[in-house]
């Protein structure tokens, strides 16, 4: 057997891809890591779901955060059942997945969804409850005869029946043209909790770089040794981007499109098409979220198609009849198409092209009546009560706006009214200090509450022809009312800065002068100063000829003791010559020095 | 594994988009029918009188761990497509190139790149020879060539 053949290494090709084969001792120690906190955005911490990659078996690295313990032990949910059972769902013996865990952490990243009354619907507080009830009364007998083994492997291990598969961030289909530097070396698809290598400044999705370190601990661009724990970061610069890109739902048959940010909340808590856990406590499975509503039970029991006898899953039903369905076709009537006969109603009703319509426009008077194809055709261009129409339906909503307004404005007036009474009781109650104080001025603020059409009816009499016209009417003029006060506001704002712009020069400009005088009026002072100074010492060398002071001549001093007359003289020509001096002093001293001696 | 398996069709599609819009020259697409396995055919650009002339057909085999893992990548031998003579080919179409080892791959290569080097790894070479041992290897060797354990010692060829 040969062990291994003498073959060569292509260094060379590297260069030639512009890579580098160089292997850059990272200097750890700097390296100190900044990156163990979860991802958190504008205060929000990422979804963790993304971090269910499969392929993990080892305890997951320092920049995922660290798996949560089950969530009611932490955060119970409000209202939910499981209150009253206390051990259930938080000891569920959680096998040893990673992935669950996580999702479990999931539910403290977003506020718990609305409490919804049908009690088998999906959403966390169910399950806990089906959770809870298998908890404490063991099913032991559970029937087989359900498909068990079927799709196993993408839920058999959940633990917590509320958790959704992840989002495949891979396999998600872009609805706007992504930048080339968005994408990830890597899986080629833009970046999915991107994080960038501290060495050497590259950037890979977590997953696609937790793979690739998994194989080898280099980057992968210029094979940099890296320490997954330690070696990367986060990068936010790019986020921001990546959360505006526009992407279709993953779920099949939704085509719901939303910025990338607001994926995991449809998905998870909207989206129709989401595969949740069967409603069955005993069933492994999933369905569609939609499906799994209504109290229809376990879905994964097989049927026989009622058209070709095939066995098949009650929940995979519908996608039989579209898709593989041999059984009793028809032909349709109208266009000869081949339709299952189950479809044959949802085909002429939706989709057949030759069965006849009507416009959509009708309603406003179109009275186009022919096979939808041509409809279909009339109605994107040619139809003449399309504008009508439209016009008809913005009205249609003003009008339910309006309602709604009119609705509120009532109650208003009927709590006003009520509050009213009850002040007028009260007054007249407590007659005291409170009778000085109209009765309705609390409740005149600028809108004239007073005045709606129930109070004053005078939309009946002359101006106004409906509650409708007055109400539009009022809006319009206290929304001008508002105009008119914002562009007040704002003048008032350009007078008030114009007003300080100029006091404010002033006092700067009277500042500036005086700062000027004060510097001129120390520069006297020192020169004062230092005249005094000099004159003083010339006087004291004057007067006390034989006891010089310090630093004056110390030569003078010794000679002087000696008492000749040679020294006399000296020390008048020093006075002489210091007093003629006299004149010079003052610049000498501005340069810091003591006026020269000889 | 069913997530592994979506990465690697999800990252070959993108590739194949970008290779039905261009390739550098030299390089021309065979055939890639699926996402398992696809061809290609390379060139050498320059006047390399060893390989004048000639088209080689290089055949690509992926894994469904591809591209955290390297692809396999041989030459095939089709009557108008011979195996260059390289000191790294054997004549049994394996190449020997740390590229496309275990060790040498990076997930940011790609087919493009790989055919690159190849065509790169021809330009340079003046040797008209075959590895050491050929023979004996051609004749010995039932292994795949990931599993051939080479033994790169030479860096600057
Ligand atoms: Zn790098
Ligand atoms: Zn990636
Ligand atoms: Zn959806
Ligand atoms: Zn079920
Ligand atoms: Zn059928
Ligand atoms: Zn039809
Ligand atoms: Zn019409």
């Amino acid at each position: 057997m040969l062990a291994g053949p003498r073959c060569r290494n292509f260094t060379s090709l590297y260069s030639y891809l512009g890579l580098s084969l160089r292997h850059i001792p990272p200097d750890i120690p700097a390296l100190v890591a900044q990156c163990a906190t979860p991802p958190v955005i504008n205060g929000r911490v990422l979804p963790t779901t993304v971090h269910t990659y499969s392929r993990r078996a080892h305890p997951p690295q320092a920049w995922f955060p660290p798996p949560s313990p089950p969530h009611n032990a932490t955060m119970p949910p409000p209202n939910t059942p499981e209150e009253g059972v206390p051990t259930a769902g938080a000891v569920v013996p959680a096998p040893a997945n990673t992935s669950a865990t996580y999702i479990l952490g999931r539910h403290h990243l977003y506020p718990e969804p609305p409490v919804s009354p049908p009690p088998r619907v999906p959403t966390a507080p169910p399950a806990a409850t089906t959770e809870s009830s298998r908890a404490t009364t063991p099913n032991p007998s559970r029937s087989s005869s359900r498909p068990r083994s079927a799709s196993r492997d993408s839920s058999a291990s959940c633990s917590n029946r509320s958790c959704l598969l992840p989002i495949n961030y891979q396999d998600l289909h872009y609805e706007t043209e992504v930048d080339k530097s968005l994408e990830c070396p890597i899986c080629r698809t833009p970046f999915h909790l991107p994080l960038t290598t501290k060495p050497c400044g590259h950037t890979f999705c977590a997953s696609c770089l937790d793979r690739a370190l998994e194989i080898q601990p280099l980057c992968p661009i210029d094979r940099t040794p890296l320490d997954a724990s330690r070696d990367v970061c986060h990068t936010r610069i790019v986020l921001d981007q990546l959360d505006r890109l526009r992407v279709r739902c993953p779920n099949r048959g939704c085509d719901y499109i939303c910025a990338r940010e607001l994926l995991p909340v449809h998905y998870e808590r909207y989206c129709e098409y989401t595969m949740v856990h069967c409603p069955d406590p005993d069933c492994d499975l999933r369905v569609a979220r939609a499906d799994a509503r209504g109290d229809r039970g376990c879905l994964h029991t097989f049927t026989t198609c009622q058209y070709c006898g095939k066995e098949v899953m009650v929940a995979g039903l519908e996608e039989h009849y579209d898709a593989d369905c041999g059984g009793h076709t028809a032909k349709c009537g109208h266009c000869n198409a081949i339709v299952v006969r189950h479809r044959m109603e949802k085909h002429t009703a939706k989709d057949c092209p030759r069965t006849m319509v009507a416009c959509k426009w009708r309603p406003f008077g179109c009275s186009e009546w022919a096979p939808r194809e041509v409809v279909e055709k009339h109605e994107q261009g040619l139809c003449v009560y399309q504008a009508i129409g439209r016009l008809a339906r913005d009205r249609m909503e003003d009008r339910m706006i309006i309602n709604e307004l009119k609705e509120r404005v009532s109650a208003m007036d009927e709590r006003l009214r009520k509050s009213e009474k009850k002040e007028k009781n009260r007054s007249r109650d407590g007659g005291g200090h409170f009778g000085g104080i109209p009765s309705a001025a609390p409740f005149m603020p600028d809108l004239d509450l007073n005045h709606s059409p129930r109070a004053a009816p005078s939309y009946n009499g002359g101006t106004w022809e409906s509650p409708e016209d007055y109400m539009l009417a009022q809006f319009e003029r206290i929304e001008s009312r508002m105009e008119d006060l914002r562009k007040m506001i704002m003048e008032l704002d350009g007078h008030h800065t114009m007003r300080l712009l100029n006091d404010t020069m002033r006092l700067n400009e009277q500042i500036a002068e005086l700062g000027s005088k004060v510097g001129v009026l120390g520069m006297h002072t020192t020169w004062l100063m230092n005249v005094q100074r000099q004159s003083r010492g010339q006087q004291r060398a004057g007067t006390t000829g034989g006891t010089p002071g310090p630093g004056i001549g110390v030569a003078g001093g010794v000679s002087g003791g000696g008492g000749s007359a040679g020294g006399r003289e000296e020390e008048a020509r020093r006075y002489f010559s210091s007093s003629n001096d006299v004149g010079l002093p003052l610049r000498r001293n501005s340069d810091g020095r003591n006026p020269p001696r000889l | 594994m069913p997530p592994a398996a979506g990465f690697a069709t999800k990252r070959l599609g993108k590739e194949l988009q970008k290779i039905h819009n261009s390739l550098p020259p030299g390089i021309d697409l065979v055939s890639a029918e699926n996402f398992e396995e696809w061809f290609l055919d390379i060139r050498v650009l320059d006047s390399n009188p060893l390989y004048k002339d000639q088209t080689y057909r290089l055949k690509f085999k992926f894994s469904s761990s591809y591209p955290i893992e390297p692809p396999e990548v041989v030459f095939v031998k089709l009557p108008d497509r011979p195996i260059p003579i390289h000191p790294h080919i054997y004549s049994n179409g394996i190449i020997c190139l740390d590229l496309l080892g275990q060790q040498g791959w990076s997930p940011v290569q790609n087919v493009e790149s790989v055919c690159m080097s190849l065509q790169s790894m021809l330009t340079g070479n003046t040797k008209d020879e075959r590895p050491p041992g050929d023979e004996d290897f051609v004749r010995a060797n039932r292994l795949r060539p990931k599993d051939i354990d080479f033994f790169y010692h030479d860096n600057n060829v």
